[in-house]
C-alpha cells in the first residue's frame, strides 16, 4: 500500500490531537497494523523515520503492534487466526467466516512530554 | 512530565466515512455503484463498451474511468455512455475524493448503474473503498488461473469474479474451474461469470447479473464485501 501517504496522514492526526490536548512534545506514537491491512510494517517504519522529523521538526519513536487476521465462524462462532489467506474456521472447517480484526491501521496512543507552562 | 493520550482511531476513518456516505447517497437515489478492478489489460474498458450497448437499452448508465494518464478510455466509452475520465497523475488507484469530484461532473447524475473503472492494479485498489455497492474483479485468461491466491485481499473484498477473454481459452493453459475454486477459497460467496467481450459470449448473463443487483439495491438488499 502507500506507507508514505499513510504516515503523513498519521502525523497530521497526531499533530491535531496533541494540539487539542494543549500541546507538548511527542515522545512516542503507538499504532496497530493489521495483517490484512495491506500495509507493510517495515516500510511503514521506514516512512515514519523519513517523514516525522520533516513534519514535526524532531523524531519521536514509533511503536507498531502487529494484529493478526482473525475471523469468526458463522456456524460455530469460534474464532480463528488466518495465516495463509485460506478463509476457513480452524474448529469446524466452515468457510463462512467474517473478519473481526486485522484489516485496520489504528492510532492507539500518543505519549507526550508536557510543556511546563506553570513557571 | 510525560502522559499518554488514548486515541484508538482508524487512520482511514475519514475516507471510510466519506465512502459510506457516498454509498448511502447513491442507494437512496437508486444508483447501483459497481467498482471494476483488475490488472492492466484484463478488458475492463471493452467489457464496459459492450455492456453499455447491451444494457443501455434497459437501464441508464454512467462511467467514471480511472487511469494514471490520458483520456483514452473515456474517448472509447463516450460514444456509448456518459463518462468522465479520472486521471490520477501517477497514483496507482482511485480514492473516494476523486470519485466524488468526477461524479459531480457527469451529465447523468441519476443513472441506474454507475460503473467506476479503477486503475489497472490488483494490489492498492483492494484497500480503498470507493463507496461502491459491488466490487467486481476481472481475470483475463491470458493472466493465468493461479492469480486469485496471489492477490487475496482483492478477491476477499470482491463480490463477483468475471473471467474475461474466454474466446482465447483454446490457446492458453487456463483452467476456469481451478481459478474459480482458488478464488472461492478466499471468498466463498464470490459470484463467478465468464465473458468474451469480442464474441459476446456470457454477456447476457453478465447483464442479467447487473440488472438483478440493481433490482436488489432498489429493494434495499445490497450487500458488499468491500467495506
Amino acid at each position: 500500500m502507500h506507507e508514505y501517504s499513510l504516515v503523513r496522514s498519521l502525523l497530521r492526526q497526531v499533530e491535531t490531537i496533541v494540539s487539542d490536548e494543549g500541546g507538548g512534545v511527542v515522545e512516542e506514537v503507538r499504532i496497530e497494523v493489521g495483517a490484512f491491512s495491506g500495509v507493510d510494517i517495515t516500510l511503514l517504519e521506514l516512512a515514519f523515520a523519513d517523514e516525522a522529523s520533516r513534519h514535526l521538526g524532531y523524531q519521536p519513536r514509533l511503536q507498531t503492534t502487529a494484529v493478526p487476521l482473525e475471523v469468526e465462524c458463522q456456524r460455530c462462532r469460534s474464532r480463528s487466526v488466518i495465516e495463509d489467506f485460506e478463509f476457513r474456521c480452524s474448529e469446524c472447517g466452515h468457510q463462512q467466516v467474517i473478519i473481526v480484526s486485522g484489516e485496520e491501521v489504528r492510532l492507539m496512543e500518543i505519549e507526550i512530554r508536557e510543556l511546563n507552562n506553570a513557571s | 512530565m510525560t502522559r499518554t493520550i488514548s486515541v484508538g482511531v482508524d487512520l482511514k476513518q475519514q475516507l471510510k466515512a466519506r465512502a459510506a456516505h457516498f454509498r448511502e447517497r447513491m442507494a437512496a437515489q437508486g444508483t447501483l455503484v459497481v467498482n471494476l478492478v483488475s490488472s492492466p489489460g484484463a478488458g475492463k474498458t471493452q467489457l464496459l463498451e459492450r455492456t453499455a450497448v447491451a444494457l443501455g437499452e434497459h437501464l441508464s448508465l454512467a462511467v467514471l474511468v480511472g487511469d494514471l494518464a490520458t483520456n483514452r478510455d473515456a474517448e472509447r466509452l463516450a460514444p456509448y455512455v456518459p463518462v468522465r475520465q479520472l486521471t490520477t497523475g501517477g497514483a496507482c488507484h482511485l480514492e473516494i475524493p476523486l470519485v466524488e469530484a468526477g461524479f459531480e461532473q457527469l451529465e447523468n447524475q441519476r443513472p441506474d448503474i454507475l460503473f467506476i473503472e479503477n486503475v489497472g492494479n490488483l494490489v492498492c485498489p483492494a484497500s480503498h473503498d470507493l463507496g461502491e455497492h459491488m466490487r467486481v474483479v476481472l481475470l483475463s485468461v491470458t493472466e493465468g488461473d493461479d492469480k486469485p491466491g496471489k492477490y487475496p485481499k482483492m478477491y476477499r473484498t470482491s463480490d463477483a469474479l468475471v473471467i474475461s477473454k474466454i474466446d482465447l481459452l483454446p490457446y492458453v493453459p487456463f483452467d476456469v474451474s481451478f481459478a474459480e475454486q482458488d478464488a472461492r477459497t478466499i471468498q466463498p460467496d464470490l459470484k463467478t461469470l465468464s465473458v468474451s467481450a469480442v464474441t459476446g459470449a456470457g454477456l447476457d448473463d453478465w447483464c442479467q447479473f447487473l440488472m438483478q443487483a440493481h433490482e436488489q439495491l432498489k429493494h434495499g438488499n445490497a450487500t458488499s464485501h468491500c467495506n
